[in-house]
């Protein structure tokens, strides 16, 4: 039993924060409440993006203000508000309370537990909109973020800042590659000496099974240790996924103050704007192109701007975006692809026929690009994937030409030979992302003919064999790998020798 | 007729801060009917923000109250009305602001902080 003088300073203790200052409110009445949108009249002091409460206890955002009224965006499914109920204005811009406690939770966008575990409490309240750093707060970006794709990290690096878009057709593989991603940074993470990642993954007008797969692969992983997911699946209202990237972001950015960094996937940017377009239309707002509202292309831009790479006088931290978006029928010339597209700082772009063809990631690497991931690609990868870059490309010409079936000489065939391996060694199965030391032996040796007289068909095992003998007997040469520093003459020497030994042991 | 001009007749309503019977009908006859429910609910909203209300658990303090106000809230109609679940203190009602200086609220606020604790 307690003694009452302990349970006195127990009340005290919880009243210290408690201010009395809350006597006035602005109230006002409901005039209409159609599809997830109240319009009250009175709130005269109401500001945009403040939340309000209704009597039933529901809540709300203002995003309206208009000369005698105020329209609200609902945040719960409140169909029983009804004309005459009272609103009030909290004083309170929307946010979400963050803090570590957070990491390995399933929340939606207002912060509200989604796995049944108690709610975050005591955390920092961040707010969800707000205006990105500025050009004397950040530097350039410096520092690779691996996502443990061959493909990627030879060919589209990403860097530490980076907004890189994943564009493609559904079902092609565009959630696969951000999973695996956030797979990848454990094996970072646990590497000494280099700055952890932390994710945070938002499921943006998604199926409930969807979400559930993903979070379940998290789990299963051991990735859910280090990443938060925001969730506002396809049965949520519009304006919970329309939040949702927002509340996604400012978590990050907790992490970012703190000198951290943070890597944000959005899946997807379409369904944001199909929300939003759909809140646009029921607030009578002008529609332009494909019913999207003028200021769809600032939805996107004020919310990948928040990605950034902070200088050491700011903490150092970083956000980098992982924004998806879906494309019908391939066509990259619809409205948000081409905004979206001039926004982030390049696009990995799945092709169907790539992926029907069975090359898996199938990433277009003619149109895919890494605007400034370059600069922040590791000297180990970077002196072996130009080479690969340049075969692959002369390949895809020459294939086209001897689609004609015109007689070749030798140095073509064996050009368009070698390029066959190089598609074949990019191949690479879900989940299973590879550290950079295996990256490069991977790439090593088919730019360096080892791969030329393997069958194609063999080139995956030989690859995976090729991996087991070097982790086997070779460890010494990965570690020097894994440094990150360009391979000198005597190791790639040393790597040689070892292909060498290891074809004449593979049949 | 535009939503500004049904509001300057609704400003025109008036003769010396009160609402003039004659100028109404003269001006309802000019109106078809969702101009009329319009003028209405401006209407409403006009009166509204000119008067004040206040809630007080005794009516016997009201009078104190009511010449106080006054000085503060100048030009405004103010009406006194009891509330005995106030338990002490006032609740001021002008047009949208609530000012809520009572024993009920703040209780209520403090229930509520507890309960978020």
């Amino acid at each position: 039993m307690k003694d009452s003088e302990e349970i006195i300073k127990q009340l005290e203790k919880k009243l210290s924060g408690y201010s009395t200052d809350t006597a006035t409110k602005n109230v006002g009445a409901v005039l209409k409440n159609t599809d997830g949108v109240i319009v009250a009249s009175g709130l005269s002091k109401a500001m945009m993006s403040e939340l309000v409460e209704f009597s039933n206890g529901s809540q709300g955002v203002v995003l309206n203000l208009d000369e005698d009224t105020v329209s609200i965006i609902l945040l719960d499914k409140a169909d029983d508000i009804a004309e005459g109920d009272t609103v009030k204005t909290t004083g309170i811009l929307l946010s979400i309370e963050v803090s570590e406690d957070l990491l390995g939770r399933v929340v939606n966008p207002l912060g509200i537990p989604l796995d049944n575990k108690p709610k975050i409490k005591n955390g920092k309240k961040m707010p969800l909109e707000r205006i990105a750093a500025g050009v004397v707060e950040r530097e350039g970006v410096n520092t690779p973020i691996k996502t443990g794709i061959k493909a990627i990290d030879a060919m589209i690096p990403i860097g530490r800042g980076q907004r890189e878009l994943i564009i493609g057709d559904r079902g092609i593989g565009k959630t696969a590659i951000a999973i695996d991603t956030i797979i990848n940074q454990k094996q970072i993470n646990s590497t000494k000496g280099v700055k952890p990642v932390f994710c945070v993954y938002v499921a943006i007008g998604q199926k409930q099974s969807t979400i559930a797969q993903v979070i379940e692969k998290l789990k299963e992983t051991g990735a859910l240790e280090y990443t938060i997911v925001v969730v506002a699946s396809a049965s949520e209202p519009a304006a919970l996924q329309y939040l949702a990237p927002y509340a996604g972001v400012a978590i990050a950015e907790y992490f970012m103050e703190k000198g951290q960094d943070v890597l944000v996937v959005y899946d997807d940017l379409t369904k944001h704007a199909w929300a939003y377009r759909q809140i646009s239309l029921v607030l009578r707002r002008p529609a332009g192109r494909e019913a999207y509202p003028g200021d769809i292309f600032y939805l996107h831009s004020r919310l990948l701007e928040r990605a950034v790479k902070m200088n050491k006088e700011n903490g150092g931290g970083s956000i980098t975006a992982l924004p998806i978006i879906e494309t019908q029928a391939n066509d990259l010339s619809a409205y948000i692809p081409t905004n979206v597209i001039s926004i982030t700082d390049g696009q990995i772009f799945l092709q169907p026929d790539l992926f029907n063809a069975g090359i898996r990631p199938a990433i277009d690497a003619g149109n895919s690009v890494s605007r400034v991931g370059g600069a922040a690609q590791t000297p180990t990868i970077k002196s072996i994937a130009g080479k690969m870059r340049l075969e692959l490309a002369q390949y895809n010409n020459l294939a086209a030409f001897a689609s004609f079936g015109s007689d070749l000489d030798e140095a073509t065939a064996k050009q368009l030979e070698r390029g066959k391996r190089t598609i074949e060694i990019l191949k690479q199965p879900q989940y299973n992302p590879l550290p950079e030391s295996l990256e490069y032996l991977s790439i090593w040796i088919v730019t360096n003919g080892i791969l030329d007289d393997v069958a194609i068909e063999d080139v995956l095992r030989f690859e995976t064999e090729y991996h087991d003998f070097m982790k086997r007997k070779n460890q010494k040469i990965l570690d020097e790998l894994s440094t990150g520093t360009k391979p000198n003459e005597d190791l790639i020497k040393r790597i040689e020798k070892t292909a060498l030994e290891f074809k004449k042991l593979f049949s | 007729m535009t939503k500004k001009q049904i509001r300057s007749l609704v400003s025109a309503s008036y003769t010396n801060d009160q609402l003039d019977q004659q100028k109404i009908n003269r001006i309802t006859k000019l109106l078809n009917r969702p101009e009329l429910k319009t003028y209405i609910n401006l209407l409403k909203s006009f009166e509204k923000s000119k008067t004040l209300t206040i809630y007080t658990p005794h009516l016997s303090t009201g009078a104190f109250f009511k010449k106080e106000l006054a000085k503060i809230f100048v030009g405004k109609k103010i009406e006194i009305k009891e509330d005995k679940k106030l338990i002490a203190g006032i609740k001021i009602i002008d047009n949208d602001n609530v000012y809520d200086f009572n024993v009920r609220n703040n209780l209520k606020n403090l229930v509520s902080y507890i309960v978020d604790q």
